[in-house]
């Protein structure tokens, strides 16, 4: 990767590929039809808006979208590793459905000033439907951490999980530096982390105030999603969230992958690789 | 869970149509998932929810329309009316006669 806009690209598009193809995994298993329609369809969104991608990185790399979206190695991958960990479960989904799309949306409306004109309109365009996403994901935010006592503890383990690798989604890129400075990436990633900790902060400390509830053991437990506030990397400074120690550079934007990608990519690639050339 | 009803325009213009039924906890998430349930394909440029319970049927729609003969009132009469017309005059004309008024 020559070009320093490929590594801009290629971790937006990877990070949408990779996070609808995790969701595409949901489609049959989702306990009612009407949500697994709706999270199959936002899969579908998030893998067309991948495509639009692979297709502006094209014209600059000069291979084609297909190729890179499935003839790359896995190191080659370029996604944020929160994009690549599995469901588990319907809480995890949600939580990770709901820390990607706000940290998108805020991204996303920074791109609408890129100097890569293509880059521009793309953003304006996913806009219009991670809107619907937004609505989506903060509709199962608000009933989980406000449900039952089980949704709750499941909802605040699930964004405990979760929110460390989702400030990795904002790790600066390998060519940070000349993005910033051509204008392609319009503000640095940390400042755009920092935008995002406030979004993020505001909701959780507009949710439930945690309340105590009765163990097993008769102790008395905190739920609900206050309790997964304490997450390493994370700090409140002056009543607001703010990003504590940096990053290692040992991340998914370097192609630095958990044990989790490799399974993903073979079956996700395996077509791809089986018939070299094949259309359909 | 309640079951929302589904209504649609294909554009703006159009009527509001069934588009067919969903299962949802409350309003909110019946708006959120309807839209995906029946309007993934782009099928409708408008998509309204109503709790099924709030649709209320009319009682004995046997007897909508009446249940005696009102065949008198079809418009059955008029068909092919100008045709008739046409004929007539040509036999009229035939026999040296016309309709005055």
């Amino acid at each position: 990767m020559n070009d320093p806009r490929l590594s801009l690209l290629l971790a937006l598009a990877d990070d949408e590929l990779i996070l609808g193809h995790r969701l595409g995994e949901w489609t049959g298993w989702v306990p009612y039809i009407e949500e697994d329609l709706a999270l199959s369809s936002i899969a579908q969104d998030e893998i067309a808006h991948a495509r639009m991608l692979y297709e502006i990185a094209s014209t600059i790399d000069g291979r084609d979208p297909d190729a890179l979206a499935l003839g790359r190695s896995p190191v080659e991958y370029r996604n944020a590793v929160l994009c690549e960990r599995p469901n588990r479960d319907f809480a995890y989904t949600v939580a990770r459905h709901w820390l990607y799309d706000t940290a998108d949306d805020v991204r996303l409306r920074a791109l609408r000033s890129s100097s890569l004109k293509e880059l521009r309109e793309t953003a304006e365009i996913f806009l219009l439907e991670e809107r619907y996403h937004l609505d989506h994901a903060r509709a199962w935010f608000s009933r989980l951490a406000d449900g039952p006592v089980e949704a709750r503890r499941r909802f605040g383990d699930a964004l405990t999980k979760a929110i460390g690798e989702a400030v990795a989604l904002f790790e600066p890129l390998e060519d940070e530096a000349a993005l910033l400075s051509e204008g392609t990436l319009p503000r640095a990633n940390e400042d755009l982390l920092a935008e995002w900790l406030g979004v993020v902060g505001a909701a959780r400390t507009e949710g439930p105030t945690g309340d105590l509830v009765p163990t097993s053991t008769g102790a008395m437990e905190e739920t609900g999603v206050q309790a997964s506030l304490a997450v390493p990397g994370i700090e409140r400074r002056d009543g607001a969230w703010v990003h504590a120690g940096g990053f290692t550079g040992a991340g998914g934007r370097r192609g630095k992958h958990s044990d989790d990608f490799e399974p993903l990519w073979a079956e996700m690639t395996a077509l791809y690789r089986s018939h070299p050339g094949a259309r359909w | 869970m309640e079951v929302f009803e589904v209504f649609a325009r294909r554009t703006h213009d159009d009527p509001l149509v069934h588009a067919g039924s969903i299962k949802a906890p409350d309003l909110e998430m019946a708006l959120i998932l309807a839209r995906e349930t029946h309007f993934r394909h782009g099928e409708g440029a408008e998509c309204w929810v109503v709790r099924r319970e709030d649709l209320h049927s009319v009682p004995n729609p046997e007897t909508m329309g009446g249940v005696t003969d009102h065949s008198y009132r079809r418009q059955d009469g008029y068909v092919g009316v100008g045709a008739k017309m046409k004929r007539v005059t040509e036999e009229l004309k035939r026999l040296g006669k016309s309709i005055t008024k």
